[in-house]
């Protein structure tokens, strides 16, 4: 009963901050950025909020603990995310942005490829943006089921409409200002989670010494729990791939066009991240001791709270876990919607009918949810592996050509046509051979991930392609690295 | 054709980084460390756990004292 309360309470105050923020929309630009209205902690937390995932609280968590240290470094490796791409990407694109406008990724694309490049990239996201709503969806019926004993159906429903229903109120203000508070709940949450763990299970030496009894093979780098090539691909690409792999977080850059806020952004995301990724790994090696058999590990989470805190604080704790999810799920429908209204619609079909794209960005969040939610009643492995799928093929596509739109002005349209569509295809391909070979979504062909081979054959298209064909036209390179472009 | 300056790189971060994904793979693959006493070897520890230091002085570097253009 307590839990249910404490969720009402949590939900009721979602809704209310997406009524309050609905009001303060006066244009596109405040609908889909809140441009130039964010201070620095919302940026910094909207941006961690929205990559940290049901998959940082508990896909992430459980695999932790099923594979032990072979799949820590993937933890650290997101810590380090905003870390890469508020450097490599962030700084370029809020200089970008404040010469001109831009109010999605895909725009940035459209400015510095050209009209097919934009169209590819809202086609690629919008697709690979349904795995993701779906492993949220995914973690939130579970953890429903888990503690108040809804059925998944239900659970999955509730949530959903919901998140649907605030997103489509509040547009970015909501979205920005509830990942604030879902953020500071997510600290909460493992501020006494993180501790608990470490003395109920004794401490960190006995964590450490029982999880190597309970998984040997998981008890270090060498123990032969997973090839090295996984290991170390595992490392590379949650922290810098992130910067093709999560257009929804990296959309923030275009929230603000202050150099300043966005460096302030910058150190609250990392601290943040930092906190959340350090304790998840103690609380997942810790659980084997406090839970010994669970039937799934991804529910390690809520079933902690069931079993060691009180319901008034262990419905927080998961309230905050439903505050990751939904931070989440709110960004990328958000995205989604700006894509399709800004992208196909406004740019690739000519619309100009404001009417029309406010009907079909409201509905576009109606589609996407309706369609996670779908395909979350029977979905097809667990949370943290169907998030990876959208992910690999995103960063597959976009990191590469983004690094080359910003930072290489020899970079043509056709390379980076060539570089997203060969990336996606590459690492489409790889997941397809891994799933004929291996029988899952996890493990991978001679353990190489999908992200990186997928984005080695970006990489030599990007290259090879722009060195073999024109130019982009003065213009768009004067925009993007014409004197203007490189001094503030 | 006109020749248009890349832009300034944040050369200290990109050291940092660098350091963290090179010297990361290879801690992962450093094989018979030997394990201590509180139940993890060097390279787990270093990476799993140690590395944040490293993340966050990085961020802490860029927010405060990097220079760029």
């Amino acid at each position: 009963m307590a839990y249910l309360f404490i969720l009402i309470i949590y939900f009721i105050l979602m809704f209310l901050v997406g009524i309050f923020f609905g009001k303060k929309n006066r244009s596109e630009g405040d609908y889909f950025l809140a441009k130039d209205k964010l201070p620095p902690a919302v940026i910094g937390f909207s941006f961690s909020a929205t990559q940290m995932s049901g998959s940082t609280y508990m896909g992430a968590i459980g695999t932790r603990r099923t594979t032990g240290i072979p799949y820590v470094p993937c933890g650290v490796s997101s810590a380090s995310a905003p870390w890469f791409c508020y450097i490599l990407v962030g700084d370029r694109i809020r200089r970008l942005n404040a010469r001109v406008e831009c109010l999605t990724m895909a725009e940035v694309f459209e400015k510095r490829f050209g009209k097919l490049a934009g169209l590819i990239a809202a086609i690629i996201m919008l697709i690979c943006s349904i795995p993701s709503v779906t492993s949220q969806f995914q973690a939130a019926g579970g953890a429903f089921e888990t503690i108040l004993g809804i059925p998944y159906l239900t659970a999955l429903l509730i949530f959903g409409g919901i998140v649907v229903v605030y997103t489509i109120v509040g547009g970015m203000f909501a979205v920005a200002w509830t990942d604030l508070v879902q953020g500071a709940l997510m600290i909460g949450g493992f501020l006494i989670l993180a501790p608990l763990t470490v003395w109920k299970a004794g401490g960190f030496s006995n964590i450490f010494h029982s999880y190597a009894a309970f998984n040997p093979a998981g008890a270090s780098f060498a123990s032969g729990g997973k090839p090295l090539i996984w290991m170390i691909s595992g490392f590379l690409v949650w922290g810098f791939f992130q910067i093709g792999g999560q257009p929804a977080a990296v959309t923030r850059f275009l929230s603000t066009t202050n150099d300043k806020t966005m460096k302030r952004a910058l150190f609250y995301s990392v601290l943040f991240q930092c906190f959340i990724y350090l304790s998840g790994s103690i609380i997942a090696l810790g659980s084997v001791i406090l839970i010994p058999t669970i039937e799934k590990a991804d529910m390690i989470i809520p079933t902690l709270c069931m079993e060691y805190l009180h319901p008034l604080v262990g419905g927080t704790v998961i309230a905050a876990a439903l505050g990751a999810m939904m931070s989440t799920v709110d960004s990328i429908i958000l995205m989604c919607s700006s894509l399709f209204v800004v992208n196909i619609l406004g740019k690739g079909f000519g619309v100009k009918d404001q009417k029309k794209l406010s009907f079909w960005g409201k509905a576009i969040v109606v589609i996407v949810g309706a369609l996670g939610m779908l395909i979350a009643i029977d979905p097809p492995d667990s949370i943290l592996w169907i998030i990876t799928t959208g992910f690999s093929i995103m960063a597959s596509a976009f990191t590469f050509p983004l690094l080359a739109a910003l930072w290489w002005p020899r970079s043509t349209n056709a390379g980076g046509v060539a570089g997203m569509a060969g990336g996606a295809a590459a690492a489409v391909f790889w997941y397809v051979l891994s799933y004929i070979q291996n029988g899952s979504l996890s493990n991978f062909a001679g353990g190489w991930w999908p992200a990186i081979v997928g984005s080695i054959v970006s990489l030599v298209l990007v290259v090879a392609v722009s060195l073999l064909t024109a130019p982009s036209s003065d213009e768009t390179l004067e925009l993007f690295y014409g004197e203007a472009a490189v001094n503030d | 054709m006109k020749k248009y300056k890349v832009p300034k790189l944040p050369v200290v971060s990109i050291i940092l980084m660098m350091i963290f994904l090179v010297g990361g793979s290879l801690l992962i693959a450093v094989k018979g460390a030997p394990v201590y006493s509180f139940g993890l070897d060097l390279p787990s520890l270093i990476v799993c756990f140690l590395s944040y230091l490293l993340i966050a002085g990085g961020a802490f570097y860029y927010a405060f004292f990097e220079k760029t253009d």
